[in-house]
Formats: C-alpha cells, structure tokens, sequence
C-alpha cells in the first residue's frame, strides 16, 4: 500500500514559465505511481496545513513570519534561485503538512510506504532562510515531529545535492542520523566527508561528495559499504528519505549517471534499515527531467510495493567515486559511529 | 591601517560594479589583494526551462572572470576571481571567513529583487553579510561612485 500525501489541486507555488522546479514536475509524478501502481493500492490523504508550532521546530519563526508577509505583499525571491508567488506561503503550508500526515498514516497504520510527492521541495531550507528552490524543510518538519515524540529517525538524502538546510537543522541533535549522498562540487557547496555531526551529536551526520559522472553502482556500494554499520549502530525506529531523482543521467542540473533501474535498488536498501514495515516515507525534493522523474518514480514505487518489473533502463555500473566511501567510513570512525575502513 | 585583503561580490548588477570599483580603489593604496567572488546558483545550470546546462555554467563563470571582473585588469591590484557554488551570502561568508578577510564589500541590492520590506526582514544578502560576516563590511549603493567618496 502507498501512503499518498500531495497537494491535491492546491499547488499555488508559481515559480515561472522558465523555472524548472515547476508545476508540471507533480503530474510527473503522479504519472509515475499510476505507471506503477494503477488505480489500486494507494492511499491518498486529504491535504493538511501543517501549523505554526509543527513549523517551528526546525525555523525560525522570524523566517516564518517574514515569509508569509513575503508572500502576502505580492511575492518576491529570496534569492536568485528561489522565488516566491502570492500562493507560495498556504502550499508551502500544505507540502510540509503532507509530511506530517503521512507519516501519522503509517504510524497508525504500521504498515505500507509513504510518499510525500509536494512541492516546493525542501532539504536545502536552513532555519533561518529558505535558499535553493526550498521553503520550509519538509523532511526535517516531519523527523523533528517524530523525535520530539521519542523516535530515533534516519534521513537518507539521495538528492544529488547536498541537503545544507537538513545537515544544518540536526547538526547537534543525537536523535536524527543524517546521511546524504550528492554531486561534489555542485551545489550548494557543503557536505564534505568530515562533517560528521556537531559536538552534541558527533557521527550522526554522514556525507557522501561523489564527483560528477558517478553511477548508481557507487549510490549502492555508499550505503551497503559506508553507512549500514552506522545505522545499525544508530537503530532507527523510522526512515525517511529526502529523494530527489536529479542524479538521473537526463537531469539538467547535474551530472550523475543515474538510471530509474537505480533509484529502485537504492528505495529497497533505504526500506531495509527500518526496523518494521510501515516506518518508511519518500519526500521528494529534486528531479527536473519529467521524462527520468516519471520513470524514477515508477520504478521506486515499484520496488518499495513489489510490483515492478524490469525495465530497459537497467542498473548503472562503474564511474568515479569509490574512494570517497572511504574516506566517509574514515571520518565516522573518527567521530565514533563508524567501523574504520 | 593597513588592509590585506578585500572580499567584494560581484554578480553582474550595477550595485556590484560599483561595489568592485570600491574595492579596488581601498585596495590600491596599501596594496591589499582584492578576492571577487561570485555565488553559483542552482540555475546558473540552465540556460533555459529544458536546455542542459553544463555549457551554460561554464558561459557565466567566464562572463564573470572576464567582463564582471574586467575593472580588476590593469588596476594595480592583486587578485583572484572565485566562482563558487551557494547561496550569494554563504559564499561571501565563506571565503571571507576562510581567507580571514579585512573587509568585505557587497552592494546594497545584488541582481535578485523582491519586496523591499520583506527582504530587509528576510535578510537580503548586505543585510546577511553584514550581521554575520563578524568583520567590517561596507555596503556600497548602486549610486555611489568611488569619485563621490
């Protein structure tokens, strides 16, 4: 069962004709889990707002305030990547609230896959600033909710870029394992191998800088090799996943080697470090190839509900990049929560 | 006093063109090195709503090592020109922390535009450089010439 939270037909985010974090992204989306799935098997839950306190947990509620005003006088941009439209504040609202909904679902549930297909996206949101086409965190509004209810919570970022504003928001917070596997250098220019955790939390943040034209074989080796003991050792009760699809090979804005055959393996390895079913939840971020974000989610959905079948767009294999695992597990053990390479 | 190195942002826009034109002319008396630094963004990856890319990055890190930064050529002042992937703010930040900076130069309103109010209270880039930089920042209006100084 897919536990489906969206904006429904509450997408106000208007980002521009020439923008490619944009609308059309979602109907993508939406045309990968029906690729998937069909009709059948998928929960679909009614939008929600999430609310100033769920917010307030990883923002700052200056950056919130000033950002609804932002938004209420007209719009504007935060920076030159991240605009902001009179209806960016309410979907905002509702992309977080999606999160929060999902993963209230299978908790009462326990059992099926969550998927949190919203926009705008939001791992490189810090606390203070939304940067990076990202406004609120969602990822990070959903773990804080769950830590702050006693659950120990794994976020693994396979975005092919750096989630700064997730990495941020936990940096010194033991209850939240961070792991992110990205294009190095690339935007946003954080995430080397030695930021590992502030001094509250040393080791719970986990980098992964693989340089361009890295293939999903090296994104498979990252978490069967550099991070699986560390997560054994953190023992999450919960799994979430900032899953961006622009590592795919046809994305625009980067330059890894991904297929959608990829994103399906990397989805079953994520799933197996939660401890039960129903503990797993999907939060898109990235992905601005409609073609490859539609074949990438067909494909992930499809692994997480069993009901893929093989494609033409097989695994990738080889490319550059091993030895950052390496110096990953390296700096982890320095920090206490990896095995030395 | 004497300044070592100037950290100056350059993006193209008229504040930043006479944000550098300042930079040079604090730099040249005590010859002091001047860093122009240029923040990557994640468009810069994109020329248009599905043209790739990677071309288009490489255009805008030359157009600003060569026309944004071309009144660094021949001013007497050593220099470096970085072109780096972030936001505008955490760039500048960056390497003026990294470079332990004496003085970072921004000009009041870079090539973004957004609510004048809203921005102040979200922190435009000036106002994010100057609160967090933790060294002297000079915040250069577009209208201010070195010649009026």
């Amino acid at each position: 069962m897919l536990i489906l939270g969206d904006l429904g037909d509450r997408d106000h985010h208007d980002t521009g004709a020439a923008h490619p974090e944009r609308a059309a992204r979602l109907d993508a989306v939406r045309l990968g889990i029906a690729d998937a799935l069909g009709t059948d098997g998928i929960l679909r839950l009614d939008p929600r707002e999430a609310t100033a306190t769920e917010l307030a947990r990883v923002h700052d509620p200056h950056y919130l305030w000033s950002l609804e005003r932002l938004a209420e006088g007209g719009g504007g941009e935060l920076d030159p990547d991240t605009p902001v439209s009179p209806g960016s504040w309410d979907t905002a609202l509702l992309a977080a609230g999606a999160g929060l909904a999902v993963v209230d679902a299978l908790e009462e549930r326990a059992d099926g896959v969550g998927l949190v297909a919203v926009r705008p996206p939001g791992h490189h949101a810090r606390r203070g600033i939304g940067m990076g086409f990202c406004l609120f965190n969602n990822v990070a509004v959903a773990a804080a909710a769950l830590a702050d209810r006693g659950a120990r919570v794994l976020i693994v970022d396979w975005d092919v870029h750096h989630g700064n504003g997730t990495q941020e928001i936990f940096w010194d917070d033991p209850r939240v394992l961070y792991a992110s596997i990205h294009q190095s250098p690339a935007y946003p220019g954080t995430g080397r191998s030695t930021e590992t955790g502030g001094p509250g939390a040393p080791g719970t943040t986990c980098n992964f800088p693989l340089p361009p034209h890295a293939t999903g074989e090296t994104y498979r080796r990252a978490l069967d090799e550099g991070l699986a003991d560390t997560v054994t050792a953190f023992a999450p009760d919960w799994v979430l996943v900032s899953a961006g699809f622009d590592a795919h090979r046809d994305d625009p804005l980067a330059d890894h080697a991904l297929t959608a055959a990829d994103y399906a393996g990397l989805a079953e390895r994520v799933a197996a470090f939660a401890p039960t079913s129903g503990r797993v939840a999907l939060f898109l971020e990235g992905g601005y190839d409609l073609g490859a974000l539609r074949r990438s989610v067909q494909a992930t959905v499809g692994r997480l509900t069993g009901t893929d079948e093989p494609t033409d767009e097989g695994p990738s294999h080889g490319g550059p990049g091993a030895e950052v695992i390496g110096a990953t597990r390296a700096a982890l053990a320095r920090a206490g929560t990896g095995a030395a390479p | 006093m004497n300044l070592r190195c100037i950290v100056v942002g350059v993006d193209g826009s008229p504040n930043a063109r006479t944000a550098l034109a300042w930079a040079v002319a604090l730099a040249a008396p005590g010859g002091a090195r001047v860093v122009a630094v240029h923040a990557l963004g994640l468009l810069d990856r994109i020329a248009g709503e599905t043209v790739p890319t990677s071309g288009h990055r490489a255009e805008i890190v030359a157009t600003f090592t060569h026309d944004w930064c071309a009144p660094l050529d021949g001013a007497g002042v050593g220099n470096d020109r970085l072109a780096l992937d972030g936001s505008p703010a955490d760039v500048l930040l960056t390497v003026a922390r990294d470079l332990d900076a004496d003085l970072v130069v921004v000009g009041a309103r870079g090539a973004s535009t957004a609510v004048a109010g809203a921005e102040r209270a979200l922190g435009s880039t000036s106002h994010r450089v100057v609160t967090e930089a933790g060294r002297p920042v000079l915040v250069v209006p577009a209208t201010t010439g070195v010649t009026d100084a």
